[in-house]
């Protein structure tokens, strides 16, 4: 009856503490997401602030793979640089040891005040989606853990003096290859290093698990957590493979760095690493939770080391996809909005580079890509804003600059509208079916694509002639548009021809005013 | 693609082109292409054999072009098959690269 009871408490345990830790980082990622987001974006290039962003966000979230997903979607979306993103990672999952540390501590009594306090607290509330409840619902998810936690322990401290699981503790505790493996094997089941290493504390606090082997399930579940993300993240390209493959990297550098220190202390005798988290911690349980801090920092100082290989050998083995690239801007960068002069260069190149790829937009429109253009249209024209915003105050712009200026932002508001009109037309196009309006679609677009590539020859060199013949192959469309239009009056798809060359005319129309912007600022020069 | 030149008089060169005037017949055509027209006063360019143009394939006829009326010469387009006249006169570079049916036009019009 005991042993019965025993199992059913650590069913239960396992099943809060799970369900606990899962609905705290759903929670927390609703709640802290945006924040996040803004924090990092705002001091994401000075490294104090990353350190503290990752720790607090590690901690709060308890999710390092919730994180790395937030950081994908910034680095995609070109708001963060993948060399601030690899660290704040890092620390981040030094910040999941919070929780490692917390559970080796009794919180019997908080853990009850904060269930009831909680579960109270959304009875009597019963309005969906404020902040305050969704506060409250992560204090209860907290609380479920810490109860799942309790449940555990009691558990397996009734099965404990049963021969079976001690045995079965014995041999994992004893020999350090089975538990090593143990807890590869568990952390690749539950995803979760720090839930691995939590279950470990306790075992070990309870005396059921003997100190070698829990330091090296410990090493197994960092390994096994590295391992659970890379095979998460198979599929995964671009900047979300270069950090699944940074986070199963450098959990492995973590293990490769302390595992010869534990390795030689248990061979040779000599006090290293262990003997000093005994002098600072008497309880084994908490030992191994320090063990799990130090394996986070061990990782951090590795990276710290080989920083440059290690973002060399990524972006090797997992580039940037094209989207990814495109969103990034290549000449523009705050600190230049200061000297009009540049800043005015500048951003005419980063504007090139969007002309660069409305007749690849055309061919192909990739809405990853066009995302990606339209925001680095934005990222030029907050720049240009922020020049025009200086003008004023410091008369930082040359002579003929402020016409220069408003030359460029009239230009970016057009390169903005065309770039949409040349991809809803390549959209258009590739849904259509055989027929005359695809044949129709095809000669728009090959005409169009040659259009566009003069309209690139001309932004990167704009001289007179590659303006002039812009001005000639961009002229008024209407009267060829109307003829297209009229021979395929009987065309089945009426509604596709008449909104093909609706685009097509205004793609040419909004080349002609870009042309015409172009000619404006030579002639100015 | 396939380019043959050969020289219709003194001043002017004959470019035959055949097959798909695409991205990858663009590529292989168009550094001859370039010293045909940096060479000749007048060059008549043969489509009657294209089956498609694309639109790399047009902006390299169009530069020839340019090249060619910055010396004082003309580039004419020899009987493209309808689809690819389609092509040129739905972008309207029909004044740049004017089109003709034969080559007794080709002659009156480099003379004219």
């Amino acid at each position: 009856m005991i042993a019965l009871l025993g199992i059913a408490s650590i069913l239960g345990g396992l099943g809060l503490f799970f369900t606990g830790i899962r609905n705290l980082s759903a929670t927390m990622l609703q709640l802290g997401g945006r924040p996040l987001r803004r924090a990092v974006a705002v001091h994401g290039r000075k490294p104090g602030a990353v350190a503290l962003a990752g720790t607090v966000a590690g901690a709060l979230l308890q999710s390092t793979n919730g994180i790395t997903f937030i950081l994908v979607s910034m680095v995609s979306a070109g708001l963060l640089p993948m060399v601030t993103a690899m660290p704040l990672l890092l620390w981040a999952n030094l910040g999941t040891s919070a929780l490692v540390i917390l559970a080796s501590i009794n919180l019997q009594a908080v853990t009850l005040l904060l269930l009831g306090i909680s579960g109270i607290w959304l009875f009597i509330d019963s309005r969906a989606g404020t902040i305050r409840r969704q506060v409250m619902e992560a204090v209860l998810a907290l609380a479920m853990l810490f109860l799942g936690l309790e449940l555990l322990r009691a558990g397996t401290g009734q099965l404990g003096s049963g021969a079976v699981l001690a045995a079965i503790m014995r041999i994992v505790g004893t020999s350090g290859p089975i538990a090593f493996v143990v807890g590869l094997a568990a952390t690749l089941f539950t995803q979760s290093s720090s839930a691995t290493t939590i279950i470990a504390v306790i075992a070990s606090q309870l005396g059921l698990l003997p100190p070698q082997g829990a330091v090296l399930l410990v090493l197994g579940a960092s390994l096994g957590s590295g391992a659970s993300v890379m095979l998460m993240g198979a599929s995964a390209r671009g900047s979300q493979r270069q950090l699944v493959l940074f986070q199963g990297l450098t959990k492995l550098l973590g293990v490769v760095l302390l595992s010869p220190l534990i390795l030689l202390e248990d061979a040779t005798g000599w006090p290293l690493l262990q003997t000093g988290l005994q002098a600072v911690v008497q309880q084994q349980g908490r030992q191994l939770a320090f063990l799990y801090v130090f394996l986070q920092i061990a990782a951090l100082a590795g990276y710290y080391l080989l920083a440059h290989p290690i973002g060399r050998l990524l972006a090797a083995v997992a580039p940037p996809l094209r989207a990814e690239s495109l969103a990034v801007p290549q000449f523009i960068y705050d600190a230049a909005v200061g000297d009009g002069d540049i800043a005015l260069t500048l951003a005419e190149k980063e504007q090139a580079r969007v002309v660069g790829q409305l007749a690849a937009t055309l061919e192909d429109p990739d809405p990853a890509v066009a995302a990606s253009i339209e925001r680095l249209s934005e990222e030029i024209e907050r720049f240009l804003a922020n020049v025009a915003g200086l003008a004023g105050e410091t008369a930082a712009l040359p002579p003929g600059g402020l016409d220069q200026l408003v030359n460029l932002r009239a230009r970016n508001e057009v390169l903005r509208l065309l770039h949409d009109a040349v991809f809803q037309l390549g959209l258009t196009r590739i849904r259509m079916p055989p027929g005359e309006a695809a044949n129709l679609a095809d000669a728009l677009t090959q005409g169009l694509g040659a259009v566009l590539m003069c309209a690139d020859d001309a932004a990167r060199d704009s001289e007179a002639e590659n303006i002039g013949l812009l001005k000639q192959i961009s002229s008024d469309r209407s009267t060829v548009v109307d003829a297209m239009r009229r021979r395929l009056v009987r065309a089945a798809n009426q509604e596709a021809v008449y909104r093909l060359t609706s685009l097509f005319e205004r793609a040419v129309w909004l080349v002609q005013r870009y042309a015409l912007l172009l000619q404006s600022a030579q002639t100015a020069q | 693609m396939d380019m043959h030149v050969t020289a219709l008089s003194q001043n002017i060169a004959r470019v035959v082109l055949a097959g798909r005037l695409d991205a990858a017949g663009a590529a292989a055509f168009d550094l001859p292409f370039s010293a045909v027209a940096g060479s000749n006063r007048h060059v008549l360019v043969d489509l009657s054999a294209v089956n498609f143009v694309s639109s790399i394939g047009i902006r390299t006829l169009v530069l020839g072009a340019k090249t060619i009326q910055r010396r004082g010469g003309k580039l004419l387009l020899l009987s493209p098959s309808s689809e690819v006249e389609q092509v040129l006169q739905t972008i309207g570079v029909t004044d740049l690269l004017p089109i003709v049916r034969d080559e007794a036009e080709a002659i009156a019009a480099f003379d004219g």
